[in-house]
């Protein structure tokens, strides 16, 4: 490899309002290797690739493109100099095709002008009954690129593109009726269909289960060995040590270093990233669980397009218990959560809470029934961003009678009451509950006044999702610790997470969530990690077992475990392995 | 009576091609993504534009153009107002109805007494002679004035332009989800700046129309209302320019109607029994007044059926029409 | 040569801004207009004395202007409340037709003292409009039916009917010409003593007052706040989007109700065919002048009151159109929105020499 790199960003600085999110940023990249971009969220990781992307203009600093300066006003001078983005949240329009999603922006004109091979190159004169003095023609040109479309030839060369790379795909269908996984290769597609030298990855994995990132991991390689770079920006450890060459750390807008994956371990990763020794465990006292206050049985749900997402839990909490619920998102967790708190409507099943059956009631009645919630979404669902800190601390408790003040609500009450969350939760940044925003609050501060919010009423149930996402290191401990210390007092938690870790750290029991039903019972005591993590992709492991949902997924969960050398359905001894570890 | 539904008929056809240049612009608005509630605003402008123009100039062709241009004017503070400085749709909207309004009663008094000579009727070259002498629907469809045939003619064109062309690609993928637009290269604000201006040469295609062909003179506020039926016709076609046709053609019909419906006679005899419960009933829905509420209340019931029927109530709409777009949100 | 215009998203609004906003709007405006006056050979600056100098500085002038307030205010309000839990009501004409309506029926047909009439037609106006605004509130609550298209298109319905009434079933007193007859005298609104205004205007006030203290002060005042600033959280915490947004328009209606009758009692004394010169439309620019509260809403109704006031004048002193007055609102409402957007972004427009990234920075005004 030349010493020389292939993308070197030198010196960026870029600043919103109230928040430096790169400053005097370094970043470079070589030819043909796989370059982990490693930080935590809000360390500036998203910014630099706009930047690089052209989607931001940098306040300052220079990038530099194999050797050439690279200025960049918009995406489209990015996509013409070779660089390609695959993003964390899919740019797709789902009503439009496939082939449509693909090609915009290219202004591919109707066959007759192509001047693309079947290969894909951008030159070569493809088979024309037109004239060559029209065909070459600029102005005839400038209007065929606009107002024709040449959609059938795209199709067959993306159709083409994803064969050789292994994907299976329908060009034809709106990208509405693919899933997750379908469609991150349409994204990829995107890419490979404009020829980049460099591809940049958000948070690849975020969606994926593990051996659709496998998958995702061995067509990366492929990719890097045939001269693309490739930028893999994420903030999970494990990710990082197993795919990239070389790494990069990004701490609070700063580069902290560059360091050859096989040269480090996890732990220093982590450390570079946090700045201090991070404690991974925490006390959990013993705690004699009670009365049931959930009980809920045959539970099933529909998701927002009206496709059952739940098909029959059965779930119990006691209080002072938390019981864990693993799984990989998109697998029913957001309308297990919505159902417990009343927010959706079972389509079947019951639910009681306190022995009270609340199946089919609205919303109000959880929330007056004692169950508390903290959405995934805490900017979406769980606060008023641009009304006050005391507006979103009162939110679920207005209606008790010691706001009364006469026929009008007691402000001042509400005030202290706001107060008092805010200063036992520690949330910083509150000069004043009745002035400061919550939109203002960083995302820990703002998850603590949720958790506040929801915990100071004591309830009997608390219905946790993702309490921990996207929030600094020193204040997922204290939200964590605050869990815990509710389920002192007797509240019964159902606490989803993606986190492996804060489950086991936190669960009583341990369940895991599979296509809408529960797959897996254990404690953390018990409980064998890779079996819980094959559990959470489907796989079934005991020889002779019911076949789990279609082969595809048996497949996998032979990948995910080829160390296991664990047997299929059929009882047959996995195949080899799929490769892309490191 | 086949003497009346042709007249009917051609009513009707002349009716509706207001509606068609409207709606059809406001489609291409839409699709874009920017809500235009300034068409009123905006046919008035292109009908007194165009009628004055045409009486300085004595050519009408060049008043229609005028027509267009006062509207594609009016369209462009819409546009600097909604996509560069992102201020509300609605407000902007509502505010260039009321200028237009405002500024053609303020400056139309002068005019109201002129006349023109306006586009004459004609039919079709070669063909034409022919084609009216289909019956009931010969002359109907087929003699019309040029705004007419024009207006028919845009209905595919729109169609292709939206569903077979890479700008139309771009028109839809903007209106969608600007900001993938913008990521995949798509220049969002010039493509929305090219919707909205469009759109509003379509309704000073529409107004122009209005006082050049359809009634060939000017009178204060003579628009009546037909742009905002135009804003309601876009959700009843489902932003789809072939649907906006049967629509337009719909609403054409009840305008005919309305000013026909003396000469209905459905009364039930005397006799018959309920006939006086049902007589005056019937009276009051052959009304022309109660008449025109029609085409708002069939958009209504259009609006909730599709919402019902599909429980998603922006099932048709793009789905990022009313947002304004820009690159730095974060 | 580069011209690079670089927007920027303001931390703080500076002070001189927040207050000279007003004041911008206005002067903005009427310079704006300014254009059309001299385009009919009008002197603006004496027509602007006229309008604003004359119409406030005599009783006349005042009592005109209170009494072109109480629509304005009412159904100011009628934008305003819905505005604030996140929905536009751009129905309020329509509104105040259905109320105008009800109360000039009662006002008509039911022979009752002065004590008892004027609150039941009050009452009813009150309930057409509201129940008039009820419709595209459920529409909106059930079904999530855009309530900005569903409003206005009931509007035309709405003014369709008075229409057919007046020369029809309600015709009464004027011969041909379409009309309703006239208001009994136990109807129409009696005159404040001192001020010479009718009592509509206390019953503005007191809608003003009532919706500052329901916003406020109450429980359904935090709920219509919050539902207007994220439904879905709202939803999540267990209050009612359905109830608020119910509740929104069948107040924000009955006010408007209330307003079309007030115009009919107080200065009108029967229906007539659009009798309303837009105000529900009118009402629009109002609410998003007074978009924080109550109080301001009818500060903003006193200021565009006194435009049409004004407006009125000029048509008679200088015979400039009254359509001047829709000119120099639109112009209004044009100076207020260019005005917020300077109030968000700070603008930064800059003329560089050199051409872009000569040595590789990164975008040549960046």
């Amino acid at each position: 490899m030349d010493e020389d790199p292939f993308l070197r960003m030198s010196g960026v600085r870029k600043e919103f309002p109230g928040v430096v999110a790169n400053d005097d940023v370094d970043f470079s990249v070589r030819r043909g290797e796989i370059h982990g971009l490693l930080g935590e969220n809000g360390a500036g990781k998203s910014t630099l690739m706009k930047v690089l992307y052209g989607l931001y203009d940098a306040d300052a600093g220079s990038v530099h493109l194999g050797g050439e300066p690279l200025d960049l006003d918009s995406p489209q001078d990015a996509i013409d100099r070779g660089i390609g983005m695959v993003h964390q949240h899919f740019k797709l329009i789902p009503r439009l095709s496939v082939a449509e999603n693909v090609v915009l922006g290219e202004r591919e004109p109707a066959g007759p002008f192509r001047e693309r091979s079947d290969t894909g190159s951008t030159t070569g004169d493809a088979d024309s009954w037109l004239p060559d003095s029209i065909r070459h023609n600029r102005v005839a040109r400038a209007l065929a690129e606009r107002f024709t479309i040449g959609l059938d030839a795209s199709a067959a060369e993306i159709e083409a593109l994803a064969d050789d790379y292994g994907f299976d795909v329908d060009v034809r269908a709106p990208v509405g009726e693919l899933d997750v996984g379908e469609r991150q290769r349409v994204e990829i597609l995107k890419a490979l269909y404009r020829d980049v030298d460099l591809l940049i990855l958000d948070e690849p994995t975020a969606v994926l289960t593990p051996a659709e990132a496998e998958r995702l991991f061995e067509t990366l390689r492929t990719l890097a060995d045939s001269g693309i770079s490739i930028i893999f920006i994420t903030h999970k450890l494990a990710e990082a040590t197993a795919i990239t060459d070389r790494v990069t750390v990004l701490r609070e807008g700063e580069t902290v270093g560059t360091v050859e994956t096989g040269s480090v371990d996890q732990a220093e990763l982590a450390r570079l990233m946090v700045g201090r020794e991070v404690l991974f465990s925490l006390d959990k006292e013993r705690v004699e669980p009670g009365d049931p206050v959930l009980d809920a049985s045959g539970l099933r749900a529909e998701d927002d397009r009206g496709i059952e997402a739940l098909s029959g839990i059965d779930l119990s909490v006691r209080a002072g218990e938390i019981v864990g619920i693993a799984g990989v998102s998109g697998n029913g967790q957001r309308e297990l959560a919505e159902a417990l708190a009343g927010v959706r409507d079972p389509t079947a099943g019951t639910i009681a809470v306190d022995g009270r059956d609340l199946t089919g009631e609205p919303t109000r009645a959880f929330v007056d029934g004692g169950v508390s919630f903290v959405p995934e979404d805490r900017h979406e669902y769980g606060c008023a961003e641009e009304l006050s800190v005391m507006h979103n601390a009162a939110l679920k408790e207005l209606r008790d009678d010691r706001f009364d003040d006469g026929p009008f609500l007691d402000y001042d009450e509400l005030e202290r009451y706001a107060e008092e969350i805010v200063d036992e939760f520690d949330v910083r940044g509150v000069h004043d509950v009745r002035e400061v925003p919550a939109g203002d609050l960083s995302g820990g501060n703002l998850q603590k006044l949720i958790l506040g919010r929801e915990l100071t009423r004591d309830p009997d149930l608390l219905v946790a999702h993702q309490p921990t996402r996207g929030v600094d290191v020193g204040a997922i401990e204290f939200l964590r610790e605050a869990i815990l210390d509710q389920r002192a007092e007797g509240t019964g938690t159902v606490l989803i997470s993606e986190d492996l870790d804060e489950l086991f750290d936190l669960s009583d029991r341990l369940l895991v969530i599979y296509e809408g039903e529960i797959v897996h019972e254990t404690t953390p005591e018990a409980a064998d990690r890779e079996r819980v993590g094959m559990r959470m992709t489907g796989g079934v492991g005991d020889g002779g077992s019911a076949a789990s949902s279609g082969g595809a997924d048996a497949d996998a969960a032979d990948r995910a475990m080829t160390d296991g050398g664990g047997v299929d359905a059929d009882g047959d001894a996995g195949e080899g392995p799929g490769g892309g570890h490191r | 009576m086949v003497g009346f539904a042709a007249g009917l008929l051609d009513a009707a056809v002349r009716a509706s091609t207001v509606f068609i240049f409207a709606a059809l612009g406001e489609i291409i608005s839409e699709r874009g993504g920017v809500l235009n509630l300034g068409v009123e605003g905006m046919m008035l402008v292109g009908a007194l534009g165009g009628f004055a123009t045409t009486v300085v100039t004595g050519n009408y062709w060049l008043g229609f153009a005028a027509g267009m241009a006062m509207g594609a004017a009016l369209a462009l503070i819409h546009a600097f107002l909604c996509i560069t400085l992102k201020s509300s749709q609605v407000i902007s909207g509502v505010m260039l109805t009321l200028l237009g309004t405002g500024l053609t009663t303020y400056f139309g008094t002068d005019w109201v007494n002129e006349s023109i000579d306006g586009f004459p009727q004609m039919t079709l070259p070669l063909v034409g002679q022919y084609l009216v002498e289909i019956p009931v629907v010969g002359e109907a469809l087929f003699r019309s004035t040029a705004p007419d045939f024009i207006a028919l003619a845009l209905v595919p064109t729109v169609w292709w332009f939206l569903f077979r062309t890479n700008l139309g690609l771009e028109v839809i993928s903007v209106g969608e989800d600007p900001e993938t637009a913008d990521t995949m290269g798509v220049d969002v604000f010039k493509m929305r700046y090219l919707c909205v201006l469009l759109g509003g040469a379509f309704a000073g295609a529409a107004g122009a129309h209005l006082s050049l062909a359809f009634s060939q003179l000017w009178a204060t506020g003579m628009v009546a209302g037909r742009g905002w039926i135009a804003v309601a016709l876009v959700i009843f076609a489902q932003w789809r320019p072939e649907r906006a046709l049967v629509g337009a053609y719909l609403f054409g019909l009840l305008d005919a109607l309305q000013l026909r419906s003396q000469g209905i006679d459905l009364a039930l005899d005397a006799g018959a029994p309920l006939s006086g419960v049902v007589n005056p009933v019937l009276e009051l829905l052959m009304h022309p007044t109660i008449m025109s509420t029609y085409p708002y209340l069939a958009t209504i019931v259009v609006l909730v059926v599709t919402v019902v029927r599909f429980d998603d109530s922006r099932l048709g709409a793009p789905s990022a029409l009313l947002e304004p777009y820009s690159r730095e949100t974060d | 040569m580069n011209l690079s215009v670089e927007l920027e998203a303001r931390e703080d609004v500076p002070a001189w801004l927040v207050y000279g906003t007003p004041v911008f709007t206005v002067v903005g405006a009427l310079a704006l207009s300014a254009v059309a006056l001299v385009a009919l050979s009008v002197n603006p600056v004496a027509a602007y004395g006229t309008m604003f100098v004359e119409t406030l500085t005599n009783p006349f002038g005042l009592r005109q202007t209170a009494t072109r307030t109480v629509p304005l205010a009412l159904t100011g309000l009628a934008v305003y409340l819905p505005l604030r839990a996140g929905l536009w009501n751009v129905g309020a004409e329509g509104q105040l037709y259905m109320g105008a309506i009800v109360g000039t029926w009662i006002g008509i047909n039911v022979s009752l003292p002065m004590v008892a009439l004027i609150p039941l037609a009050i009452l009813g106006a009150g309930v057409a409009g509201g129940l008039w605004a009820g419709i595209p509130a459920y529409l909106r609550a059930k079904w999530d039916v855009n309530e900005i298209i569903t409003t206005l298109l009931l509007t035309f319905v709405a003014v369709q009917i008075a229409s057919y009434l007046v020369r029809g079933p309600m015709q009464g007193g004027l011969g041909n010409i379409p009309g309703s007859a006239e208001l009994l005298d136990a109807a129409k609104y009696p005159t404040i003593p001192v001020l010479e205004v009718h009592a509509g205007f206390l019953v503005a006030l007191l809608a003003v007052a009532v919706t500052a203290v329901l916003v406020a002060r109450t429980r359904m005042g935090f709920e219509v706040t919050f539902v207007g600033s994220n439904p879905l959280a709202a939803a999540q915490a267990g209050m009612s989007t359905a109830r608020v947004y119910l509740f929104v328009f069948l107040v924000g209606g009955a006010f408007a109700g209330i307003g079309g009758f007030s115009e009919i009692s107080g200065v009108q004394g029967r229906l007539r065919p659009a009798f309303s010169p837009d105000y529900g439309f009118t009402a629009i620019p109002i609410a998003l002048l007074g978009r924080n509260g109550a109080v301001r809403v009818l500060l903003a109704a006193i200021f565009f009151a006194v435009l049409f006031v004004g407006g009125s004048r000029l048509e008679v002193s200088y015979g400039v159109p009254a359509a001047l007055i829709d000119v120099i609102q639109a112009l209004v409402i044009l100076c207020l929105i260019t005005a917020e957007f300077f109030k968000r972004y700070s603008v930064d427009v800059a003329l560089d020499d050199e051409p872009a990234a000569a040595d590789g920075e990164p975008g040549g005004a960046a």
